[in-house]
Order: structure tokens, then sequence, then C-alpha cells
């Protein structure tokens, strides 16, 4: 039959054979013989309950229009993943009226962490248009390219659209279509079975990006596991200690750029890889171009941020922290601090301070970091000449250090020296960092008891205190090194593979199931860490599901944005708030009882249900979201609390201690006594700006911090549990700084390997979006033109990276090493891994420094993160019958597809999906609080090809 | 094939069958019921040949299998896949504007089907070859108003039905199986039967 035409005869007569009765009942499973459809019952749509004339062809319908019923084609190209103008194509500018008649439908983007209110645009059932919801006071209306692309995201061809169990070997890629019956069951199963085992710690959630926190906590509290596992360590758990050690209340600096007229950025290229995103970028242009603010940065590598600043310098990788303590050392030696502050707002007196800070002289920083120390002065003293409308910023840049944890205590130290915290224009903070606490969602069920060393690992004894930060890097060693087995692993959001450090060992294990023994994978796309599934589970879009969502504003106040489904989810996805109902009842053993018989709109009107009225319109609670997308609070921004005056009704009751000047009711702190005046204070211990923390000396000690808690108020921080116990790790009471030994000794033939950032991705969930991906899709290497002149290296040529595992953590964190075998290369170097890449050449990057981007070199997830036209061999591509169809994507428009398979001297360059960084960057917590140090690896590099 | 349209009330009624067990096969993977089917009818067999050894449950089950994943990995996923939907083979995304017509086109012909319980798109080619199926079902208006049938039948296969032709030839290349080599070739001349 294959080889030749089948004859008309032939048709007929098959389709005389597949009209019988047998055939009909066969094709239609339960439908009478009768019908006239072969497809499948499924749920009853108003069409299938239409009477036999209803169901007629309308030739008076016909008639009237006598042509097609829909042209396709009036809004102009359809807004495809794939379709772009091509090369040369003429651009023009929106047509301002081309979606007036669309209907609009606000909800919350989510492809990077910043979540900017958005609009979407739906005509004919379908989204044909994202762009900013003016009324979120924290974006004002800006989307950024990652937001205007979602499109891409919601209608991707190779999204994942039904539930598929894998067959044969784990990681082997072969798959099959099960239903979400077959799905849930056998999740219910695995997970009654370790409610049977009586570990329920076995049972670990693992995410990615979450914006459902209370879906998630439901569940797990539900079934009773506490083993909720995360990505904060491998992005700003330093910056957040940092903060907490000062000022408890808050993990996050809201800098209140838009106020302010110096900005002194260390690190942070805020206009691209800030989790502030848009928000922020916004603001600092506008106090540039409004205050005439100048933004100074100090970055290894010509960001476009530092290219976009008033001052760029580079210094030595890690070295922030130096330069901070120095330039505290200049401001204090101008007399240019605010004594006032100093000696009443924190617990260390200014003579103390300058006496600290003695040794930290611009001298000495320019030794360490390289940067002229008469620079160093200057900026100190501009900076504080600015006070109090000027504040520090930092994040990744500073912080992704083995010694991030005191860069970023000795950054936020400046802002304290000269009095600016809290105040207008300066360095500011908001105890918000999610939706208006105003909205409480229905009651959850208690946090379980357990405890799991993947979750709480006792080596870094300040990833848990104040918050749970958690120390992600170290999930796949501890469970290679047995410390920890997983019965069942629930991944959502999630890949690991490509944005966790040492690629091979998250693979090694994901792969073994003895380490973990079921594996479910709930996401919108196949990925690397799908393909290490045993269960994948197509997830709901962000445009496509519910959520009430928010981030820690820069207007400093709360409010509260509504996710909502623009369409219907696609295929048969769905989203956790949907399934987990379903799947807690398969369970059962009282995880039922927590999922009341309600939709999940009715679950968002009793969460919204204090949304006020908006007394123009008179709708209010998730109505008013429905019409907004946001609400925001009337709230005073969060200026200056430690001066806020108690009330009379906060006193009552209160003992206030003669010699420290805390107020406290019932044991618990709630202000202090300033000159006769009962104010708020800061949430802290001493309920002063904390410079010296002893509460942190205490806790890596081990030591009982009871007292010290109940003085700061803040009660949910906890001490570290038994289990901690042998785990003591020495931390400065005083800001400091150290550098660590691989660094200290770096030779004339290493590098340090930092990664960075585009403004089109976040780490690894959007070079599947054609739109982002033809911007940015590839990462050589990027050395200083002394590098290349040492090594004979040309743009476009070729190198293989050495990576080493750190010295330093060698020393203080031996137990990464147990149970490895890691090759010592002959000057005894610890090899973490090879790697092959090109370079480009360029002046905008620390002689002593290789740069790589992240969020490329994905190996599994879909054809055009992977830079394929065709992931398949075969002849024919989408779209590629030249006489009938034509797709620009697939055919034209991946122009940047790799035919050379990444061989060195013939690859060309912007050409590829680029390389996984993660294939050779170590593990390297830092001690303190674990997170991931993704700038500090040293590196030898040599020319290849 | 010759041009002509199917004239005769038997010849509309098994082109018919013919587009309804095509669409059952493009739209989901084969249960036992329908290998069954395949089977014992002779001239089904003959276009679709499944090997199965009824008598073994345990080789069943493996055919089956082995018939579920090549039709995963043809067109349900996770990777390198097509869906056979116009909107993906055309524009390159899923629901295009081709959906939405298709939405169009099920509403006028008054198609009755239960596939819009949502897990499949519209313009799946199952759904359009189904509702081919439908309008040549509608044997009394064919006898009363056969010019305007034929119109409509036309117009409908030219928007929805002459698309997929890549589709057909890489679904011959890469199946792994006899059933879905054989489904993308009965169907690429099945399409014929119905001139644009």
């Amino acid at each position: 039959m294959n080889d030749t035409r089948t004859t008309r005869r032939q048709l007929l007569r098959l389709g005389l054979a597949a009209s019988s009765p047998a055939a009909l009942a066969a094709l239609s499973g339960c439908r009478p013989p009768n019908s006239e459809s072969a497809l499948p019952p499924g749920g009853e749509s108003p069409a299938a309950q239409l009477s036999p004339q209803q169901q007629a062809i309308n030739l008076e319908k016909w008639r009237r229009i006598r042509g097609k019923p829909y042209e396709t084609g009036k809004l102009g190209a359809a807004p495809g993943v794939c379709q772009l103008p091509g090369p040369g194509a003429k651009r023009n500018w929106p047509e301002r009226d081309k979606y007036k008649n669309t209907k609009q439908i606000p909800g919350m983007c989510q492809l990077c962490s910043t979540v900017c209110g958005i609009i979407g645009h739906v005509q004919d059932g379908r989204l044909v248009k994202i762009e900013g919801n003016p009324r979120d006071p924290n974006s004002r209306g800006f989307l950024c390219a990652k937001g205007h692309a979602g499109l891409n995201h919601l209608y991707h061809p190779e999204r994942l659209l039904y539930p598929l169990r894998r067959v044969g070997p784990r990681g082997a890629g072969q798959w099959k279509r099960i239903s979400w019956d077959e799905a849930l069951d056998e999740i219910a199963a695995r997970l009654k079975a370790v409610r049977d085992s009586g570990r329920l710690e076995e049972f670990a959630f693992h995410q990615g990006r979450l914006r459902s926190k209370d879906a998630v906590k439901r569940f797990l509290n539900a079934f009773g596991t506490r083993t909720q596992l995360s990505h904060r360590a491998l992005c700003s758990g330093n910056r957040r200690a940092a903060n907490l050690t000062y000022i408890w209340e808050s993990d996050w600096d809201l800098n209140d750029v838009a106020n302010t007229k110096y900005i002194l950025n260390f690190g942070s290229n805020a206009f691209e890889a800030h989790q502030g995103h848009i928000p922020l970028a916004s603001r600092i242009q506008d106090a540039r171009f409004r205050n005439g603010a100048k933004l100074v940065t100090f970055d290894v590598r010509l960001s476009n941020t530092a290219g976009a600043s008033d001052e760029w310098h580079a210094p030595f990788p890690g070295t922030d922290g130096a330069i901070a303590l120095a330039m505290s050392h200049a401001i204090l030696e101008a007399g240019l601090q605010d004594d006032s502050f100093l000696d009443r707002w924190t617990n260390v007196s200014a003579h103390e301070l300058k006496e600290h800070l003695a040794p930290y002289t611009p001298e000495w920083a320019e030794k360490i970091s390289g940067v002229p120390a008469a620079d160093i002065r200057r900026i100190a003293l501009e900076f504080a000449e600015a006070a109090p409308t000027c504040t520090t910023l930092c994040n990744r840049g500073s912080s992704a250090h083995l010694n991030g944890y005191y860069n970023d205590r000795a950054i936020h130290l400046l802002n304290a020296v000269v009095g600016n915290v809290g105040k207008k224009g300066g360095w500011c903070w908001s105890p918000w960092s999610s939706i208006d606490p105003a909205l409480k969602p229905p009651p959850l069920p208690p946090t379980p008891a357990t405890w799991s060393v993947l979750e709480d690992p006792p080596e870094y004894p300040l990833a848990n205190v104040w918050r749970r930060m958690r120390v992600g890097e170290i999930i796949y060693l501890y469970l290679w090194q047995q410390r920890a087995r997983l019965q069942v692993y629930m991944t959502y959001n999630l890949d690991s593979p490509l944005t966790w450090p040492e690629e091979s060992l998250t693979q090694q294990v994901l792969t073994d199931e003895q380490r973990i023994g079921f594996h479910v994978c709930i996401n919108c796309f196949y990925n690397e860490t799908a393909h290490y599934a045993d269960l994948v589970l197509p997830w709901a879009t962000y445009l496509e599901r519910w959520d009430l969502d928010a981030r820690a504003s820069y207007a400093l106040r709360p409010y509260t944005g509504l996710r909502t489904p623009m369409i219907e989810p696609l295929g048969e996805s769905r989203d956790i708030r949907d399934f987990f109902p379903e799947l807690a009842r398969r369970i059962g053993g009282g995880m039922e009882k927590w999922y009341p018989n309600e939709s999940v709109q009715q679950y968002m009107e009793r969460w919204a249900a204090n949304v006020p009225a908006n007394p123009r319109t008179g709708k209010s609670g998730l109505e008013r979201l429905l019409d907004e997308g946001i609400w925001e609070s009337d709230r005073q921004p969060y200026y200056e609390p430690h001066l806020r005056k108690l009330t009379d009704e906060e006193l009552r009751g209160t003992i206030t201690d003669p010699d420290t000047g805390i107020i406290a009711k019932d044991g618990v702190g709630i202000g202090i006594m300033v000159d006769g005046t009962p104010l708020r204070g800061f949430a802290t211990p001493s309920r002063k700006f904390e410079i010296r923390s002893l509460f942190a000396q205490r806790v890596g000690r081990n030591q009982d911090c009871s007292e010290l808690i109940r003085q700061s108020g803040v009660t949910r921080t906890a001490n570290r549990p038994d289990a901690h116990q042998g785990h003591d790790v020495d931390i400065e009471p005083m800001p400091t700084w150290f550098q660590p030994v691989e660094l200290r000794e770096l030779s004339d033939d290493e590098l340090v390997m930092t990664s960075f950032k585009w403004n089109v991705h976040n780490h690894g969930r959007t070079m599947n979006l054609k739109w982002l991906a033809e911007i940015v899709h590839t990462n050589p290497a990027w050395i200083h033109p002394d590098t290349a002149r040492r090594l004979g290296l040309r743009d476009g040529d070729w190198i293989e990276i050495t990576a080493y595992h750190s010295r330093e953590l060698q020393r203080r964190s031996p137990h990464l090493s147990q149970d490895r075998s890691i090759e010592v290369d002959p000057r005894g170097r610890p090899i973490a891994g090879r790697l092959q890449v090109p370079v480009v050449v360029m002046e905008g990057i620390h002689p002593r420094v290789l740069a790589m981007s992240n969020s490329c070199g994905h190996w599994q997830y879909t054809s055009v993160a992977q830079a394929k036209k065709n992931t398949v061999a075969g002849t024919h591509l989408a779209g590629t019958d030249g006489a009938l169809l034509r797709d620009a994507d697939w055919e034209r428009n991946m122009w940047w597809e790799d035919s050379t398979g990444g061989t060195p001297g013939k690859w060309k360059p912007n050409t590829g999906n680029g390389w996984n960084q993660n294939r050779v960057m170590p593990i390297a917590p830092d001690p303190v609080t674990g997170q991931q140090a993704f700038h500090d690896t040293v590196v030898s590099i040599r020319k290849i090809g | 094939m010759n041009g002509g349209f199917c004239w005769s009330a038997d010849e509309r009624r098994a082109t018919a069958g013919l587009y309804r067990l095509l669409a059952r096969l493009w739209l989901r993977e084969v249960d036992p019921t329908l290998v069954d089917l395949l089977n014992r009818d002779p001239i089904l067999a003959a276009f679709f040949p499944i090997s199965c050894d009824t008598s073994s449950p345990l080789i069943d089950a493996a055919m089956l299998e082995m018939l579920s994943v090549d039709f995963c990995r043809l067109f349900v996923g996770p990777r390198g896949h097509r869906i056979p939907s116009q909107s993906v083979w055309q524009h390159g995304m899923l629901e295009s504007e081709t959906t939405v017509s298709m939405r169009q086109w099920i509403d006028l012909v008054g198609y009755a089907s239960r596939v819009d319980s949502g897990n499949v798109p519209h313009d799946h080619l199952a759904v359009q070859l189904d509702v081919m199926a439908h309008i040549l079902g509608q044997h009394d208006l064919w006898e009363s108003h056969p010019e305007e049938l034929e119109s409509l039948a036309a117009t409908y296969h030219a928007a929805h039905l002459s698309w997929a032709s890549p589709l057909l030839d890489e679904v011959e290349s890469r199946a792994e199986t006899s059933l879905y080599r054989q489904l993308a070739h009965v169907t690429r001349d099945a399409l014929r039967l119905v001139p644009a």
C-alpha cells in the first residue's frame, strides 16, 4: 500500500468498511453506531446537546456569507511563536486602533521574578497582545521584552499539553500519553506509600519560580512534609541575610532611587537582571533625568548598566566589600558621617566604628581591588555629601561570592554611616514583600515538624534562621552522598540540570532511582529536568491560571495583583490549584479536609474578599480585581519606620528596660525609649540598626538566641535545631571582609570565571521564546585583550576552559568533597570540569576575568532553545512545502542555527544556542548562608582548534 | 483520483466513513477495540496492518504500547513532535487564526462532536476530517441542495484540508510503525477525494 497511490475505488471500499455498524461502534467508543462523529466522548459541550435539526448545516447563513465564515489575517500577521518580520522587512509603528475592539483582561507576568502587572488583549478567544498594566504601582505600565514574548510562551507549538509517562529507562526520552486520572492515581499511590513509611520528609517539592505559594504550602502541610526546596541560594541568599542581620524585618532593600541623587552600585546589573527589573530600572532613570542623580557602578564587566552609568570601575572579582569598607573609612576619616544616626540608631558608636574601620583604608582596598584609592575616597565623599538622598545598590554581582555575605554587609553599612536609612531618597525597605496583608488566604494546615538535611543543611547557619532560604545547590550533592533519599520528588517550573552548578552530578542523581524513587515533573515545557522524570504533568501557563501576586514595591507600600486566566488552558494543561485538591482527595488520610468542594474562582473570591470597594465603580473583592487587575492600599510609604511613636494602646502593659530602653510587652520587644519618647525602633534585639550582630555570632555557634529573638519582636525567627549541633561556624559580629585563598593567590595564568544575565532572558526558562532567542541565543566567553594577547587569541577563536573547585571551601567546608572522586591536575588543583567555547575579545571586562552569560546551552528545551530548525532527521520542516506554505520562522528566520555543530574552527559568530556554564561551575556555597558563589570560579584556559 | 466530486450518495457515505476512520486514527492512540476492528475486517487490515496476536495478551500489550509511544513521539511530544494542527504547520504556533476559522465552520455546519471539551485544538486534523465527514453525511441536504453543499464542501476543503501535505510527508518519513506510516499515506490520498 505504501508504494503507490491508492485508487479511488480502494479508498471508497475502505470507507464503506469503516462505515459498517461494527466499525462505527469501534470508532466511537460508547457512542451509538448511528452517530455521525467518530470522535470519542469527552465533556458534554453545548453543541453536543443540540437536537438533530440544530445540528444540520445552516444553509441560510452560508447563502449570506457565500464564502469562508472567517477571514484569517484580520489582525495582520499572526503573533506567532515563530513568525518574525525577517531581515530587511519594512517595519512600521503599531497601529493605534489595532486592538481597540479586543477584550482586555488583567493579569500578572511571570516570565521573571518581578511579576509586572499586564493586560491581555483577547479577540475571538485568542490572546493577541500583552501590554503593561498602568495601574500597577510597581511597574507603572512598563513591560519588558520578556513580558511581550508571553505570546510565544502561551502558543509555543512544543508546549506540553498532555500528561506523559516514561517508557523505558529514566532519561532515555521515550514517553507515552496517559490520562490525568492515571497520572493522579499513580502519584497518589506513591505519596500514600510515603505516608505509610512514616518518613514524610522523603517527599520533596522542588520549585523553580513559584508564585502560588499558598497552593504549594497547603498541599505540603496537609501531606505532612516540610521538604520544600527552592533556588534562593542560587540567587539572593547573601543579600537577604545581610539585610536581615542589620534590620531583621525585611530581606529586601528597596532603594528609593526615584527620589535619590546618588546611586552607588556594587555589581548590580539593574538595567537588565535585578529582581526589581523594570520597576527599579525605570526609577533609576527617573532619578537621573529628573533629579540629576549620579550613577556610579563597580562591576567586573561592562554590563548595560555599567555602560549607561556616569562612572564605571572594574574591580578585581569579589572585592566590593573591601571597597565599601574603605569608603566607610574615608567618610569617617573626613568627618562626613551622620553621628546622630550612628550614635542614636545603631548599636555601635561613630567612635567605635572608626576604630573598627581603621585598617580598611582606601589604599588597602586599592591593593586588593585595583580601584585607585583616590577614586574610592572621592566617590565615598560624593556619596556622603549627597546624603540622605543617596543609596547603595547591590545584588548578585556582590553577593554571589564565597565572601558575599560580608560583601553585602560592608555595602549596606555605608547607608548607616551616612544616615540615609529609611529616608526618602535613601536606603529603604518595607515589610511587605508580597500581597497586601489585609488579604489572607483561606486557612492553611499547620506547618509539619519534619526535618530534612536537604531543606535545612546544618552546615549553613544563616540559611534558615530569619527566612527559609535553604541551600539549593547542595541538594543533589547530599543525595549523591546518601545523606538523604527521596521516595517522591515533585519538581515544579524547575530546570535544575541547566541552572544548578555541576550539571553532570545533577544528571547522575536525577537518573538514579535508588536516590530518587519517583519523579513527577510539573512544567509548561519539556526541559532538562522533565527529561529525568517518571511522570510529566502539563502545567497551565501564567496566562491561563489564577493567583494573587505582588512583589515588594518600590512605592514602599503593599499592593495586590490578580493573575487570572485570559484564555482557557490549552490542551489538557492544568494548574496545581486545579489538580492538587483532586490529588489530595485521592491520597486521603485527612488531606482532603483542607480542600473544600469549591472552584478555583470561589477560592480566589474568599482570598480577595477584603479588597475594598472602588468608590467609582462600587466593585470590591475579586470583582474589583477582575476589573482593574491591581489594588493598592492607601497606607503611607514606609519611610523611617523606626521613628514612629508608639500609641498608648501599644504601650499598655509594657515594661521599659532602664539600661537599654527597650520596651517589651509580655517579654517581646515592641519599641525603644529615645530621649523620653517611646518609638518603634528597628525590629532587632537592640531595637537599633545592628552594625554589630551578636545574634549572627551566637547563631553561628549554635548558641541559644531565644532572648535576642524575643527582644526583636520577630518571634518567627528560629534558633538552630538540635540537628545543627556540632556544625559551628564563626560569623564575625562586625562588618568585615576576607578574600578566598584561591583569589588571593591567583596565579598569572589563571582567570576568575563569572556569569551574567541578559535583559531578555531569565536563567533557564526563556530561551524557548523565539522573539527573545533571536536577540540573545549564544554565549561565547568574554576575555580581555591582555588575555587574548597572552594566548594569541582573536574573536571567534576557541578555548578550553578548565575550572577548579575552591581551595577555600576545601578547608572551610570539607563535607562538600566527601564520597567524591575529584580529578586533580599536576599542580594539585581539583578540577570541576572542562568546557570548549569560542571567545569574544573586548576591553569591557576586567583583565583577570572570563565571563559567560547564563540562559544558554539547552539540550532538551524545545527546538527554538536548541537553535534547531528541526530536532529530527527528515526532509520536511514545518511549513516547508514551497508550493503551499511558507513559514517564515523555521525556514528563513532561524538564521542563527549552527550548521557546524559547534565545531572549533568552523563555528560562525552569533550562531548556535551556546553552552551551559554549569557544566564546569563547581558547587560552591558561601559558608555562612549557602548562597552559590557563581562569580568566584578559578579557571585556566588554553587555545584549541 | 479523477478530480470529480463524490456525487452519489454511496460515494459520499463511503467518503464520510473513510474520513471518520482517519479522524479517529489522527485523534488519539489506538485502543484494543480499534485494534480488534483493524485486525478482523480484511479491508481495514489490508490498509492498516497491525500484527497483533490476540491470543497473547502480553504481545497485544507490547504492541499497543509500541503504537502509543510512536503516536506520542510523532504528535504529542514531548520533543521534536509536531501537533497535527493547522496552526502549528501553517503559522508555527498553537491556536492561530485558523483555529478561530474552524470554530466558525463548526458553528456553520452544526458539527456536534464533543471535541470542544478543550483538549484538542479545533484546527487539529482529526477535527477537520471529522467535520468534512459530517458535511458529507448531511444526506438530505445533499439531495435537496447539491450545488450549495458542493460549494460549501469545496470551500471548507480549501480552507482547512489543503495544508497537511508537509505533515504527511514528515509522518511518513518519521513513523516507526507501519500503522502511522500508512495513516499518512492513506490520508494523503483520501484528501484528494474531495477536490478544492
